[in-house]
């Protein structure tokens, strides 16, 4: 009885639903395979010398390494060092970056003045100032932050400051007619307007901060992933090499999940689309 | 002519760019009487907007003046409200808080605060006061529009277009909405559009401006459609001829 009964409507409603489901399951299911597929074959290529495991490394040879190297402590010294630098980087980048970036809004004149300047610091490779800031700063972690800070400063200004520029002039009218100052325009409208451009400028300064760190610590440093990788290469043990890379893509994937979730949290409590 | 809320006195613009010089109004002057309704058209490019910046204070004038209560308006003043064509509704606002932004901006007291409250009850908006912009229609957001020019009290109301966003069912009803409101509030208004009908449903007066530069081609009264309530003026038979000539004034193919 109960079976004639429920067609319609709301059949067909969790009938799609339920589509959409097993839609995005089995999606997940490829993808998780995938990655074992990959890890598998190789583990056996290189098992079998069909890939030299002395240069692609192997699935056990890394787990191997990061055992040895996690009970030594040695892994999470490299890694604090590493994650510390990213994070005071990509911080101080995007934190300057965006008071920068509202100086040359409130002040049209500096920002007409510096645009070339910022063009061609936007253009220069940030890499090949690295010898400078290791003059500069010694061989500590200062020149590698400083490295990061480059390289994520000027994309950062360039990003807000267009957001910023860009904003309605309509609603900058409409702020205007009802009194609002400069600092009211900013507060009340060019801000809030502005998150989402911000959320993106953050999302892509975590990645740069990485690119800033990692060239840093292949230019001078005694620890950290960077450091790792270049030691690992230069006494030719790619297990180490190979073992640093896996560790880096977990760190910078942890970290860029982190961003996300907090564009979740402001996306919320702001209300921007 | 006490009682003139705003005169605009032999206005001119010349705008200059590094390729010409463009005059974009010339001598232009209308005065509007306190609690008038009156629309402002000409085809695009006419200096409608341009005039519209100069009455808000927004650009001073190359030539004459205008004046709001006999003071010359140099800047956005508090007398003048300005209802944008668009609602510009700040998504990360509620509807309330969207309101009383003007409050806000003014550091008005508590006193406004509370006549927000009520006119948002009065105008059918509490229930939607703590809802997001995004969740409201068109009408709705033009309503919301309008009461957040109307809070902090001004004497004066420019609608820069005010509802050619909307499709035409849509601008038909705010249009009427509006215009019923502004008459309850006893507002001075003065409605720039390229809408001839609208312009006759809703003036007491149309002023037409001519194209470049801008000059006041001919100010029609409608004092023959005065007690008519805008819907039913389309049937008025005054209504047609009016039409046929304000488009014929327009002149859009010269």
């Amino acid at each position: 009885m109960d079976k004639y009964r429920k067609t319609g409507k709301k059949d067909l409603r969790s009938e799609y639903l339920h589509s959409l489901k097993t839609a995005r399951v089995r999606i997940h299911v490829l993808r998780i395979a995938l990655l074992i597929l990959l890890i598998t074959l190789w583990e056996v290529l290189t098992a079998h010398d069909i890939l030299n495991p002395f240069i692609f490394s192997s699935p056990s040879r890394i787990l191997a390494t990061l055992n040895d190297l996690s009970v030594s402590g040695e892994l999470w010294r490299h890694i604090g060092t590493s994650v510390l630098e990213t994070v005071i980087g990509f911080l101080s980048g995007t934190i300057l970056g965006i008071i920068i970036a509202i100086i040359l809004w409130w002040i049209p004149t500096v920002s007409n003045v510096l645009d070339p300047y910022l063009v061609v610091l936007n253009a220069l490779p940030k890499t090949a100032l690295g010898p400078i800031f290791i003059v500069c700063m010694g061989t500590g972690i200062g020149a590698i932050i400083v490295m990061t800070l480059a390289i994520s400063l000027i994309v950062t200004i360039l990003n807000v400051l267009n957001g910023f520029i860009h904003t309605d002039v309509e609603k900058v009218k409409l702020m205007k007619m009802l009194g609002a100052n400069r600092l009211q325009i900013f507060r009340k409208l060019i801000m809030p307007s502005n998150l989402s451009t911000i959320v993106n400028v953050l999302k892509i300064n975590i990645g740069l901060s990485w690119v800033g760190v990692i060239t840093g610590e292949f230019l001078v440093s005694k620890a950290g992933l960077g450091y790792l990788i270049v030691y690992g290469s230069q006494v030719f043990k790619m297990d180490l090499v190979m073992s640093s890379v896996v560790v880096l893509a977990v760190c910078a994937i942890i970290m860029h999940i982190c961003i996300v979730l907090l564009e979740k949290a402001t996306r919320k409590r702001f209300g921007i689309a | 002519m006490s009682n003139m809320l705003l005169e605009v006195n032999h206005v001119g613009h010349v705008y200059q760019t590094p390729q010409c010089e463009k005059e974009a109004l010339k001598d232009v002057s209308f005065q509007i009487e306190e609690g008038e309704f009156v629309s402002l058209v000409g085809p695009s490019g006419c200096g409608k907007s341009t005039l519209l910046t100069i009455i808000a204070g927004l650009e001073r004038p190359t030539h004459g003046e205008v004046r709001l209560d006999g003071k010359p308006v140099t800047a956005p003043t508090a007398e003048i409200g300005y209802m944008p064509q668009k609602d510009h509704l700040f998504s990360w606002r509620n509807i309330r808080s969207n309101i009383t932004l003007g409050l806000e901006i003014q550091k008005k007291g508590p006193e406004y605060y509370r006549k927000a409250e009520e006119m948002m009850e009065k105008y059918g908006l509490r229930d939607v006061g703590s809802m997001m912009p995004d969740q409201l229609s068109g009408g709705m957001r033009q309503r919301c529009s309008l009461i957040r020019t109307l809070v902090t009290g001004p004497r004066f109301l420019l609608l820069d277009e005010a509802f050619s966003a909307l499709d035409y069912q849509t601008r038909v009803a705010v249009s009427v909405d509006i215009h019923t409101i502004i008459r309850k509030e006893n507002k001075t208004v003065l409605l720039v559009t390229h809408d001839i009908s609208e312009s006759l449903m809703l003036s007491d007066r149309v002023i037409v401006l001519s194209h470049s530069p801008g000059t006041v081609k001919r100010i029609h009264d409608l004092s023959v459609l005065k007690d008519t309530a805008p819907m039913e003026r389309l049937d008025h038979e005054a209504y047609g001829s009016m039409i046929k000539d304000i488009w014929k004034e327009l002149d859009i193919h010269g």
